[in-house]
């Protein structure tokens, strides 16, 4: 019971951040392989506060969330008010992430590259689920918001988003910053899970996997990258996959849906409307 | 009053506008044509602010808005239409309107991520007016529709109705009839003349379908080699020696 | 000093180049980035340090067995993961992920097959030789000479031959290239073939310089800056681009100091792509409407 409640919780830990990624790639349409160094500073901002400040975990975590906004600023202030086309923007976030590794490692109030151990144990598997539910909360409703309309508009097709008046900078800025806050939450509730943290936690690999399941969640979805997180998280686990054995498959998931299923589980559509079909259609038979 | 004065562009040393001049009254359907590479859909893009001009200047109700981005030039009044069609293709029909009004509402952040009851009220207060716009062009009865799906002619209409949804004082028709058989002609130039009573638009429209422009344009521009080559009535035009040279001559006596 | 510097700079800036043309032709006429590209330089790597070690076949043969064996995996590389798409003509976001998809396959796959043992090849070139009083190691004598060969090779080929000229033509615009009665498969196919040609031959000379190991990918995402800073897609920029990365990167590890030398590139790149979004030599990618 305890083993397959660790793996449930990270796969909810997992899902927070990957939410983060679908508000960006999914809804906005830009690509980033650099968003581990989201989830690298929620999980030490937060860490940091409850370890020696011993700030509430709520504040905590909340306050990792806003760290990886502020940073986000940092790197996508300079980089889309530029319009880099969508190649150098990834090329450049990821030698963000990088960089924001190599600070983690320098620090002394990180501890540097041995890491930070002794966390205190807060994310719970209720509190994880409470956490996601709250997030998944927000996401749905930027979407369903004029800020969502926006950022659709610009994965749609940018240049007619900006006949529409829309702000092109303003718009990926403002995904980003979001995608930010949520993998910063994520990143938060990960260090309070594991209780240790070391920067080599947060590297592109980290990033990819973020990437891997909002792929095969599916653009334009929210309940569909949720899922597939958890599901990443949890079948290797089950099955007892090597580290290694589930990158390989990964890489070929992501092949294999672009190939036959590029709208992946879910694209553009939401589990609701699942429910919502349903629901119709009984009432249709009953009356 | 749209005022275009000596503007130049040039790409990678090639001029593809230069010193360009011309003047757009409100309330005027303005004709501008040209043969292909003329330097017309070029002119659309530096005045919504897509292209920087290299030179001279562009006013809009005496405000210089050359080089200005895109969605200031759109919060100024104008809006456009493109050559081939650029819609919000996985959106719904009335989606795709809905996001025109997306400076109108009045909610903030804060509301709109905490999915507050009044963020829901006021996007359903905009259907209503997105749904207005629908009426407008006959596209009512397709909302609920994939843009991407509709037919050519309709998908048309569509990109009309979203511009026109920024309720904007200047609308650019960048070849609205490309594609279009006689009848559907018809109908556009009907929805045309319409929307230019109903809203006192000014229209400046780009169009190779002679019969189209000759009979809805009071006065027409000639573009030619990123020049004006000449400017005035169908009539004046038609007996333009320069005009039927290099560009009228065939055309238009098929047409 | 100097002189030494200049030459390790231009050595190791050639090998880029090598690099940086493989992302750039793929780019020129696909319009994407090939992230796979750099995974087939390490496997090439790979290659040429089982043919020498283990075969013990000199360094020439090596590195031409490694070159085959990159080509025919870049070939099926796009064949597999990105013809598919092309056909369907998905947008260049969806390719990118499938190149990303294609790097996780394959280096995870060294990681579970070989390991993550580091692995040195035999010593080659090891003497150095003296210029004008400098010592110039001999490898990047050999690096430099032979990355300008094939170069210069590559130059040829596009410029002489008829499958170049349609590859250029391809370049500019790949639906006038087949209305033109190109083959399109076959093209690309000979395109991704050189990519992974060059993959090879870079991965041979970064596998003797340094070590071979799953992750010396990393490496190759210096090649893709140098492409970038040359403007990707544009032939001329990726040697630039190489050769300009090779000489900083000398200068700063010999003149400032060898910790900051990744910053120091990411920092050029970031300020050159602010000052000149579409690189040195790179098409301004005005969008037709």
């Amino acid at each position: 019971m305890g083993y397959i409640n660790s793996v449930l919780t990270l796969g909810c830990i997992q899902a927070v951040s990957v939410l983060g990624l679908a508000l960006f790639t999914g809804f906005t349409g830009q690509f980033s392989l650099g968003h581990a160094a989201f989830i690298g500073i929620g999980a030490y901002v937060s860490a940091i506060l409850t370890f020696y400040y011993h700030v509430p975990f709520i504040l905590a975590l909340i306050l990792g969330g806003l760290g990886s906004v502020v940073v986000s600023f940092i790197i996508g202030v300079p980089t889309l008010k530029a319009k880099l086309r969508s190649d150098y923007f990834v090329i450049a976030i990821m030698g963000f992430g990088e960089a924001v590794r190599v600070v983690l490692e320098n620090l002394n109030i990180t501890q540097g590259a041995r890491g930070l151990a002794g966390i205190e144990k807060y994310s719970t598997l209720p509190v994880v689920i409470l956490v996601l539910a709250v997030c998944c909360w927000l996401a749905r409703s930027f979407i369903v918001s004029r800020y969502g309309w926006r950022a659709i508009a610009v994965r749609e097709d940018p240049i007619a988003a900006e006949m529409m008046g829309i702000n092109l900078f303003a718009t990926k800025m403002l995904s980003l910053a979001g995608s930010a806050f949520f993998c910063g939450v994520g990143g938060a509730l990960l260090a309070h899970f594991l209780m240790y943290i070391q920067p080599v936690m947060f590297t592109q690999v980290q990033s990819t996997q973020l990437v891997a399941a909002v792929v095969a969640g599916g653009i334009g979805s929210i309940s569909g990258p949720v899922i597939m997180a958890i599901f990443f998280i949890a079948l290797p686990e089950m099955l007892r996959i090597a580290n290694m054995w589930r990158l390989v498959i990964y890489g070929l998931v992501l092949i294999l849906i672009m190939v036959f299923r590029p709208s992946g589980l879910m694209g553009y559509h939401e589990l609701t409307e699942l429910g919502k079909g349903l629901f119709r259609r009984l009432k249709k038979e009953g009356s | 009053m749209l005022e275009l004065n000596n503007v130049t562009k040039t790409f990678g040393g090639i001029k593809a506008v230069s010193g360009f001049s011309m003047k757009a009254h409100p309330g005027e359907i303005l004709g501008l044509i040209g043969p292909n590479g003329a330097g017309k859909t070029t002119m659309f893009n530096l005045i919504t602010g897509v292209y920087k001009p290299d030179g001279g200047t562009i006013s809009f109700d005496g405000e210089n808005i050359g080089g200005m981005a895109p969605h200031h030039v759109v919060e100024k009044g104008i809006a456009r239409t493109f050559q081939n069609i650029r819609l919000f293709n996985k959106l719904t029909v009335l989606d795709n309107v809905k996001i025109a009004f997306h400076n109108k509402l009045h909610y903030q952040l804060p509301s709109a991520v905490l999915g507050l009851p009044l963020v829901g009220r006021q996007n359903k207060e905009i259907i209503k007016e997105a749904m207005t716009y629908l009426e407008l062009v006959g596209l009512q009865d397709h909302a609920k529709r994939v843009a991407g799906s509709l037919p050519y002619g309709l998908s048309r209409r569509l990109e009309i109705a979203r511009a026109l949804a920024l309720k904007p004082k200047l609308i650019l028709l960048d070849e609205p009839a490309a594609g279009m058989n006689p009848e559907e002609i018809v109908d556009l130039k009907e929805l045309i003349c319409m929307v230019h009573r109903e809203f006192a638009l000014m229209i400046v429209l780009i169009e190779h379908r002679m019969d189209l422009i000759m009979s809805i344009c009071p006065r027409i521009v000639v573009l030619n080699f990123g020049t004006k080559l000449a400017e005035g009535t169908p009539e004046e035009l038609q007996n333009n020696e320069e005009v039927l040279k290099a560009y009228l001559g065939e055309d238009y006596k098929n047409a | 000093m100097l002189l030494q510097t200049l030459v390790t700079g231009l050595a190791i800036g050639g090998v880029y180049a090598l690099m940086a043309v493989g992302y750039s032709l793929v780019f020129s006429i696909l319009n994407f980035s090939n992230f796979a590209h750099g995974v087939i330089i390490m496997l090439g790597a790979y290659f040429g340090y089982y043919l020498c070690s283990s075969l013990g076949l000199g360094i020439g043969a090596s590195m031409l067995g490694a070159m085959i064996g990159t080509a025919v995996i870049s070939i099926l590389n796009e064949k597999l993961a990105y013809r598919p798409l092309r056909l369907r003509k998905a947008v260049p976001l969806y390719f990118m992920i499938s190149a990303m998809g294609a790097a996780m396959f394959l280096e995870n796959m060294v990681y579970v097959t070989v390991g993550s043992h580091f692995y040195s090849y035999p010593s080659f070139f090891t003497g150095s030789i003296s210029i004008g009083g400098a010592y110039v190691g001999l490898l990047d004598i050999v690096a430099l000479s032979i990355s300008t060969f094939f170069i210069i090779l590559l130059t040829l080929f596009l410029n002489k031959t008829m499958m170049g000229t349609a590859i250029r033509a391809a370049s500019r615009d790949m639906l006038v290239a087949s209305t033109l009665g190109v083959n399109i498969d076959g093209l690309l196919m000979v395109v991704f073939a050189l990519a992974g040609g060059f993959a090879g031959i870079a991965g041979v000379f970064l596998g003797v310089k340094y070590l071979v190991y799953p992750t010396m990918g990393v490496i190759t995402n210096k090649a893709y800056i140098a492409a970038v800073i040359g403007g990707i897609g544009s032939l001329p920029g990726a040697i630039v681009g190489g050769l300009i990365l090779g000489l900083v990167e000398s200068f700063v590890s010999a003149y400032i100091s060898t910790t900051l030398r990744d910053v120091f590139s990411f920092s050029m790149l970031i300020i050159l792509l602010l000052v000149l979004p579409s690189g040195l030599f790179g098409k301004t990618l005005d969008e037709k409407l």
